[in-house]
């Protein structure tokens, strides 16, 4: 096997209406560019990025999705294995932030239990367009019970912070997990921390734990 | 107008360029002969197209029109046939435009002799305002709402389309989707179709003229109107819905079915054309669908773009049109292809393309491949760039056609299609791989090291011209130029080259196909009994024979890219599949490595001064042919335990050994057990351990290393006098293994310019000695 350049591979998905900055929050986030001509994701797209966190490279692979929502087609394949998810929404838009209850309920039919959310709302910058308060989305969150970040990927305001606070969610979740899973560690969390940094193995013994179907990363 | 060369015309010029090269081809193509225009079409725009861009192809719109059957080619009356078309568009567009009180949208015409012109009957229902349940304007609402989101999506269409960014066409565009969709609401709108439409579009605008004023017929003026793009194209991407509409279909009530378990789930039509794909794999190239299979990336998550776009996102806009040219006409396939199912085969013949980088142990590195398979080839800047410029490839032009007409090369996918279609069986997987090596320089084999991207070796830059993901970044063009053509095959190569260019599956492919089968069967080992992989070759022998490839396409001292250390070699065949076979690559190795650090001391003792003045005592050129012939041994020995040579010259070895043994007179004592090792598999090389300490090699030195000293130590022993003696030519009498000297200039070398002098001097004095070895 060869020797990977990480100790955590983690995979976060993007959800949310057609049009709401999904793929330019990943082409920000990935490869800090942004473009007002975005075209329409098909199907489904997919970079990687790979992050320091708490000392700990973290691979990040994500999963973009088309916005449409016929185009649930691919659903169960696309979901499965995911650890944490991105729930976006367009700030000028409001029908958009409606939206999110369906996705939401998409993510609880189709989703591993126990995966991490994120609620982000995108196109903070266009603060004269504003459609949904910032305090009608934090709303949402906590009945969902979820966080919320609001980004502009234009700007590129707020786009790290968003994935990072989700993968270190998705992190401690796993080090949680993998605690469970260790039968009787000794040292607790931290050695769980341990463990699940010293590589790929862990990472699927940690997706086997979430109930993550296939173990596909 | 659409993407012209920036060549300073104004636009009037332009346009006037465009409309004659279109009316000239009109003259050639349709005017007076109206029976097989497709073959005519395609024949004439694969002469031509290397010398302009192959987005703007003129009269390719009527190429797509009679393909898609929106125009029936045998019948002489086109311009009747779509102005019939055109009415119809038109009157059907009106219907689902027209709002509740008989208003249209802002530029369409109406037309008085609509019947019904929407008056409202009753007020109290038909008011945008009623809350009546039958209130007409709710549905209005709704499809208004269909209608703006299409409206986003077009404007996100094809963005480096400079036509399409015009604000009235994007709103035609839109309007076009809009009447289809609502006509077609079992399919409805979905994400994708716009891009399909937006090419239809594009090529139906490219190929507009506008009506002579002067009163004289003008059939194509009449049939390409400028006036009626958005008509044809519409009829166009009706023809073409009809043919991929399963691509979109999708039960819109998915999401409230769900609650119930008794009804079986549904499954969208796609999927199951992508299990159908999935399956198809399997039975072409089982090794790539295993492998597929075992890194858990299903066939939906890339195939549902490919297959829904027709390969746009694939490959860059012109190579996209010309893989559709020979799709939607189904150019030497099957009669009725009414779902298109060469779609499929195409998306096999694509997976086999670029099966070195889905070869890979990192799910995501595959996963990024099948997103984005153009770059098997070239980096997307210029990738854009091509399809971007309407630049003349006439420097990569050749006598015989121009091979750079296409970096991606797609209507070979289709001619490969056509046969894995024909014959799904891993031979023709095999055949298609071998073709791509030949074709378009793709290794047959993944690269060695495929995790490693930073390779700073000297011999990093040849390595690029093959391995195609490292193409990119070198900015070594991948596609076929003459001199990538292995030295005899270039007149076959070049005779596939000509009927793929052709689109013709005709014999010659499978001549190639034949020849190279013939090949690969004759590499086979006879001890490789094994029946796993249904025949397809596994990795280890595609190396070797990838390998063999290399090296009969360089000829001699240019850096061979495999061979490094023994490290990276086991590395590089992770799935190699006998257990012996690995450890004979692993023993190769150390020999490399063994004779690596022979030839360092050797080096190093003929690189002192005065090497080439000094006439050699006869003592000293008698020692340095016997250095050279047992080296020539061992790298005989190295070549066939790495499967470099296919075969072990048994009687080539014996006769070098009794030189050996007569000129050493005694002192060497392991000639017996490795001339007496008949079968390469267990041939006793017992000095691996030395070497590698010698070499300082990390391989792992196999475990029957610890042997008696033998061959190799002996001459590490005698190759090391305390005195080095000058350096001279070789006795002629005693052969010096030129060829096996190739080897060794390919290892990266830090002492290289002294090695080479040596290197050359022992080739010229080889060059009357034959080479009993058969290593040449």
């Amino acid at each position: 096997m060869p020797n990977p350049h990480y100790d955590l591979l983690l995979k976060l998905l993007l959800i949310g209406d057609s049009g709401v900055g999904k793929s330019c929050l990943l082409l920000r986030f990935c490869d800090d560019a942004w473009t007002p001509s975005f075209i329409t994701t098909i199907g489904i797209d997919f970079k990687i990025r790979t992050i320091e966190l708490d000392g700990k490279r973290i691979k990040l692979q994500i999963w973009d999705t088309a916005g449409q929502e016929r185009f649930r087609t691919i659903t169960t394949a696309y979901y499965r294995g995911a650890m944490g998810i991105l729930l976006v929404f367009d700030t000028t838009d409001e029908r958009s932030f409606q939206n999110i209850r369906t996705w939401h309920s998409n993510i609880e039919q189709h989703a591993s239990e126990g995966v991490s959310r994120l609620l982000v709302g995108n196109k903070s910058d266009w603060t004269e367009k504003r459609a949904v308060s910032r305090e009608e989305a934090q709303a949402l969150a906590d009945e969902l019970g979820i966080r919320y970040v609001e980004t502009s990927a234009k700007n590129n305001d707020q786009v790290d912070d968003a994935f990072f606070s989700l993968a270190r969610e998705v992190k401690a979740k796993l080090a949680e997990s993998g605690v469970a899973g260790a039968a009787g560690g000794a040292g607790g969390s931290a050695a769980a921390g341990s463990t699940g940094a010293s590589g790929g193995n862990v990472n699927v013994g940690a997706q086997g734990n979430t109930k993550a179907a296939g173990g596909c990363c | 107008m659409t993407v012209l060369s920036s060549s300073g015309e104004t636009l009037p010029q332009r346009i006037a360029r465009r409309e004659a090269a279109v009316r000239s081809q009109w003259n050639a193509l349709v005017k007076g002969q109206h029976g097989d225009f497709q073959q005519r079409w395609l024949a004439s725009a694969q002469a031509s197209s290397s010398s302009s861009s192959s987005i703007h192809t003129p009269l390719r719109s009527l190429h797509y029109a009679t393909s898609l059957a929106t125009i029936d080619p045998s019948s002489s009356t086109w311009a009747s046939q779509l102005k019939e078309k055109r009415n119809d568009y038109a009157r059907k567009r009106r219907k689902v435009l027209r709002a509740p009180d008989g208003t249209l949208p802002e530029g369409i015409e109406d037309d008085p002799a609509d019947e019904q012109q929407g008056r409202p009957a009753d007020w109290t229902v038909n008011n945008p305002l009623s809350l009546d349940e039958q209130n007409p304007w709710a549905l209005h609402r709704a499809s208004m709402e269909l209608l703006q989101t299409i409206e986003t999506d077009v404007s996100r269409c094809l963005p480096e389309v400079a036509s399409l960014r015009d604000i009235s066409i994007q709103r035609s565009l839109a309007h076009l989707l809009f009447v289809w969709s609502s006509l077609n609401p079992r399919i409805g709108y979905r994400q994708g179709m716009h891009e399909l439409a937006g090419v239809l579009w594009i090529v139906r605008e490219s190929d507009s003229l506008t009506r002579s004023n002067n009163g004289q017929s003008d059939p194509a003026g009449e049939v390409l109107d400028e006036r009626y793009v958005e008509h044809d194209a519409y009829a166009m991407f009706n023809g073409l819905m009809t043919r991929i509409e399963e691509f979109y279909q999708w039960q819109a009530a998915e999401t409230n079915s769900t609650g119930s378990n008794t009804a079986p789930p549904y499954q969208p039509p796609i999927l199951q054309r992508c299990a159908n794909v999935s399956s198809s794999l399997k039975r072409c190239d089982p090794l790539l669908a295993a492998h597929l299979f075992s890194l858990g990336i299903e066939s939906q998550l890339y195939l549902l773009r490919w297959m829904r776009l027709l390969f746009l996102r694939e490959f860059s806009l012109g190579a996209t049109l010309e893989l559709w040219d020979v799709i939607l006409s189904q150019h030497g396939g099957p009669q009725q292809d009414s779902r298109l199912e060469a779609v499929d085969w195409i998306c096999i013949a694509l997976l086999l393309r670029m099966r070195n980088r889905l070869l890979v142990e990192d799910q995501g590195e595959a996963f990024q491949a099948l997103l984005h398979p153009s770059q098997t080839e070239q980096s997307d800047e210029e990738d854009k760039a091509e399809a971007h410029t309407a630049t003349a490839s006439s420097s990569r032009s050749s006598p015989s056609r121009a091979p750079g007409r296409s970096h991606h090369h797609t209507p070979l996918l289709y001619t490969q299609s056509l046969a894995l279609r024909a014959n799904p069986n891993p031979q023709t997987g095999v055949q298609c791989v071998f073709q791509n090596a030949e074709l378009l320089g793709i290794p047959i084999a993944p690269p060695p090291i495929s995790s490693e991207r930073s390779d700073t070796s000297p011999n990093a830059r040849v390595k690029s011209a093959t391995l195609p993901h490292a193409a990119r970044k070198a900015r070594v063009p991948l596609p076929l130029t003459p001199d990538m053509i292995p030295e005899g095959l270039s007149e076959l190569a070049r005779n596939v080259y000509t009927s793929y260019a052709s689109a013709r599956p005709d014999s010659a492919f499978f001549a190639t196909a034949q020849r190279l089968a013939t090949a690969y069967g004759a590499g086979k080992r006879a001890d490789d009994s094994r029946g796993d992989g249904g025949g397809f070759p596994e990795r280890s022998r595609l190396d070797d024979l990838e390998r063999r490839r290399r090296e009969g396409e360089r000829g001699g001292g240019i850096v061979q890219a495999q061979q490094q250390s023994g490290d990276e070699a086991s590395k590089g065949t992770p799935t190699a599949p006998v257990a012996v076979r690995d450890r004979d690559g692993k023993m190769g190795e150390a020999l490399a490595a063994v004779i690596s650090a022979l030839e360092k001391d050797w080096q190093g003792e003929q690189s002192l001064p005065s090497q080439e003045a000094t006439p050699a005592s006869p003592a000293a050129s008698q020692k340095q042919a016997r250095y050279f012939s047992a080296l020539a041994t061992l790298k005989h020995i190295r070549d066939v335990l790495t499967g470099r040579e296919a075969g072990f010259d048994e009687a080539g070895m014996k006769a070098t050994l009794a030189a050996l043994q007569e000129s050493n007179a005694g002192e060497i004592d392991g000639t017996v057990t490795l001339s007496s090792k008949t079968d390469s598999k267990s041939a006793n090389v017992s000095s691996t351990s030395p070497a590698s300490r010698l070499a300082e090699s990390p391989a792992e030195p196999p475990s029957e290393a610890h042997t008696e000293p033998s061959l190799v130590q002996q001459h590490v022993s005698t190759s090391r006098p305390r005195n080095p003696p000058p350096a001279k030519a070789p006795s002629p009498t005693l052969p010096a293994p030129a060829k096996s000297e190739d080897h060794t200039a390919r290892r990266p070398s830090t002492h290289g310019q002294a090695q080479a002098a040596v290197l050359q001097d022992s080739q010229r004095s080889a060059a009357g000695g034959g080479d009993p070895l058969g290593v040449l």
